[in-house]
């Protein structure tokens, strides 16, 4: 589903990446953990083609097909799908509009024909159910004014639209209360279905005991450090970074 | 008059027509006689300052000859249908009333929506004494120009108390021609507690180049409502400088919508005077420029009386090598206590070539009013345009939207519905294009 081999990558003049390699199969739930700083969201913006991310070494294969060579927008309608660390507000655009302009897009690139407006309403009502939505919130403009929790859970409800194949969600769990975790834990778990691949990154234990991972890896100073099982995370909790660190520097 | 004006106006010859009045002659002869004493304006006019000068002058100080029978009709097939929601709708080529394309439901018939000949008999009072005293005497030379040479005119009036039942459509459709200017003019007075909506559209025949010097003229009655909607969209290589001088009486309120959406140069000097208490007014703009059009937009609030009260908003998308320009003026006189204004100038630049100027300027030469202004320029945000690139939609279409988000609450505030989705539309075309279906269909879905 999505294989990196190698992966070097800067910002600007910043080497951040630095020979990442990563393999998920379909229906895998990967979790990426590692310190601040160590590229989890560079790597999640290189993967959806942020412009200005620089691509030096190395390939990114999705799906048989070259990642790198295409657009941030063909990427999404082929099925990539990142949920934002940080989401960005668009006032004056409305979600409603928004979703269905995203939405038809995605379907008709896949050659599934555009829903008309009965078609998404009844989509977008189902969807909001699921992430636990407001019906008022979810009809604002895009992410204007939410919450940083609000913001996060509109990012769920835009995957559960899109039927990405490869969901990457970059620290989906910060900022959510207890609730909120669990309900986009909920989501996000209801769409797990053994084919859609999922790339968790985040910081916290607590999250991988509600979106249980196949695998663990530890990012590094851009490369990946360490890969295990479940119990990887554990120990990370308990030992923290350092150790790996001290390997990775050695 | 001064004796000086007078004897000028002699000494042009100001040219009557057969069976009109002195004074009307003589308004020509002071218009003459002004833009002999002002010129043409220059770059030292804060309100021209970035206007190719040189490209206006050579059009002449003169009208243009009037548009051969194949010229008019080229024009009147421009001219298009009415609008929903518009009650009278009346048609102006080059400036002359086209009465075979006038046409009015039978609301309100005490209204009255005349050539300026059969109007003499009609709103003659009016018009003797506020005809050019409104836009041209008050303007610059290119307004005075506008009343020397005053030919036809629409003159409307609305009596104490009435009001269509739609709006008033006004087409101007300019012919091209290389030599001398047209000077369409609209006199507008609405008497106390009348009402009116006046759409004024300005268009072209495509490929015809030609310059318009357009003067609509409006007083508003005591307790009366109005609303100007003044839309230029003149072909590629046309050139519009439109005055418009309104004056508001005792508790009136005046409504003003100036879009700017295509043409070489598009100039719009619109000045309103609060003349009594409690008068008010709104000013909302939109400019849409692309290529190297260069729109630009002078107004100027007078607070001459207390307790009015101003608002103003105009909005830029500027693109390409274009250029937009918005010089806005509210003084506050000594004696307009407990007035309050509020201004506002938005730009989006969607090009490193776009050019924007703009200029909010407040003069208070009183202590005791309320007056707040602001302008800013920005782009498009980057990021937001990635967020909504990596939902699916096409850069292209992503900007489309973004752009509409900023100028989408100067098309919604439109005060007749159809406009609304007909603005919406050809924006929709322009911001997005046909490249860009996505766009295009979200911002139908917004209207
Ligand atoms: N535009 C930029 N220019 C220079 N350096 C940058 C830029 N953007 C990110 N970086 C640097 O790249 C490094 C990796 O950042 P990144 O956001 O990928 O880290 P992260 O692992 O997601 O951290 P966190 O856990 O705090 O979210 C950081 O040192 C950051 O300062
Ligand atoms: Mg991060």
């Amino acid at each position: 589903m999505l294989e990196i081999d190698n992966l070097h990558a800067r910002v600007g003049d910043t080497p951040i990446l630095k020979g990442l390699t990563l393999t998920l199969r379909p229906g895998e739930v990967a979790a990426i953990m590692g310190p601040n700083g160590s590229g989890k969201s560079t790597l999640s913006y290189v993967l959806s083609g942020r412009p200005g991310y620089e691509v030096t070494e190395g390939t990114v294969r999705f799906d048989g097909q070259d990642l790198l060579a295409m657009e941030a927008d063909e990427r999404a309608r082929a099925g990539v799908f990142l949920a934002f660390q940080y989401p960005v507000e668009v006032p004056g655009v409305s979600n409603k509009v928004f979703l269905k302009a995203a939405v038809n897009a995605c379907r008709k690139a896949r050659g599934q024909g555009e829903l008309d407006a009965y078609e998404f309403l009844k989509l977008f009502e189902d969807k909001r159910k699921l992430v636990g939505m407001g019906k008022e919130l979810a009809s604002r403009e895009v992410n204007s004014g939410f919450s940083g929790g609000e913001k996060k859970r509109n990012e769920i409800l835009q995957m559960a639209m899109l039927d990405p194949k490869l969901a990457i969600l970059d620290e989906t769990d910060s900022g959510l209360d207890i609730d909120a975790l669990k309900a986009v834990s909920e989501g996000v778990n209801a769409l797990r279905d053994g084919e859609r691949a999922m790339l968790v990154i985040t910081h916290y234990q607590r999250l991988l005991d509600h979106i249980v991972p196949d695998t663990v890896h530890v990012l590094v100073d851009g490369r990946i450090a360490r890969t295990g099982g479940r119990e990887l995370a554990l120990e990370l909790e308990e030992r923290g970074y350092d150790w790996l660190k001290a390997e990775a520097a050695a | 008059m001064n004796a000086m004006h007078l004897m000028a106006a002699e000494l042009a010859g100001a040219s009557g027509r057969a069976g009109e009045p002195d004074w009307l002659r003589e308004r020509r002869g002071e218009g003459r006689a002004r833009f002999e004493a002002l010129g043409w304006p220059t770059r030292a006019d804060e309100a021209w300052r970035y206007v190719k000068m040189r490209e206006l002058v050579r059009w002449g100080e003169a009208s243009a000859p009037p548009p051969d029978a194949a010229a008019v009709e080229r024009a009147m097939a421009r001219a298009g249908t009415a609008l929903d929601g518009v009650a009278a709708r009346v048609v102006m080529v080059d400036g002359v009333v086209r009465a075979e394309a006038t046409t009015r439901d039978g609301s309100a018939p005490e209204v009255s929506v005349l050539p300026l000949g059969e109007a003499l008999s009609v709103v003659g009072d009016h018009l003797r004494s506020s005809l050019g005293r409104i836009a041209s005497l008050t303007g610059d030379g290119v307004a005075a120009l506008a009343l020397a040479e005053l030919g036809d005119a629409l003159v409307v009036h609305v009596p104490r108390g009435a009001a269509l039942s739609g709006a008033l459509e006004i087409v101007h459709v300019a012919t091209g021609g290389e030599a001398g200017l047209r000077f369409p003019r609209v006199f507008v007075a609405v008497d106390a507690t009348g009402e009116l909506t006046l759409i004024e559209r300005f268009i072209g025949v495509p490929e015809e180049a030609g310059f318009t010097a357009a003067t609509t003229e409006i007083l508003v009655g005591g307790d009366a409502t109005v609303r100007h909607v003044r839309l230029v969209d003149l072909p590629e290589a046309a050139l519009h400088n439109g005055h418009v001088g309104v004056r508001v009486g005792r508790g009136g309120s005046f409504t003003s919508y100036v879009l700017s959406l295509g043409g070489r140069l598009g100039r719009t000097e619109l000045t309103v005077d609060l003349a009594e208490p409690g008068a008010s007014c709104q000013l909302d703009g939109l400019y849409v420029a692309s290529g190297d059009s260069h729109f630009d937009h002078a107004t100027t609030i007078a607070h001459t009386s207390p307790h009015t009260t101003s608002g103003e908003t105009y909005k830029g998308v500027i693109g390409d090598a274009a250029t937009g320009t918005f010089f806005g003026r509210v003084l506050i006189r000594e004696g307009a206590v407990k007035s309050d204004t509020r201004q506002l100038n938005h730009n989006l630049l969607l090009s490193t070539e776009a050019r924007v100027h703009t200029r909010p300027q407040l003069e208070i030469d009183n202590d005791d009013v309320k007056a707040a202004h602001g302008s800013t320029v920005g782009q498009l945000d980057e990021m937001a345009v990635f967020y909504l690139r990596s939902r699916g939609i096409d850069e292209r279409s992503a900007r489309g939207l973004l752009t509409w988000a900023f100028a989408e609450e100067m098309v919604v505030r439109l005060p007749v519905p159809a406009l609304v989705r007909e603005l919406g539309r050809v924006l929709a075309a322009r911001l997005a294009s046909d490249a860009s279906p996505v766009a295009a269909a979200a911002i139908e879905e917004a209207l």
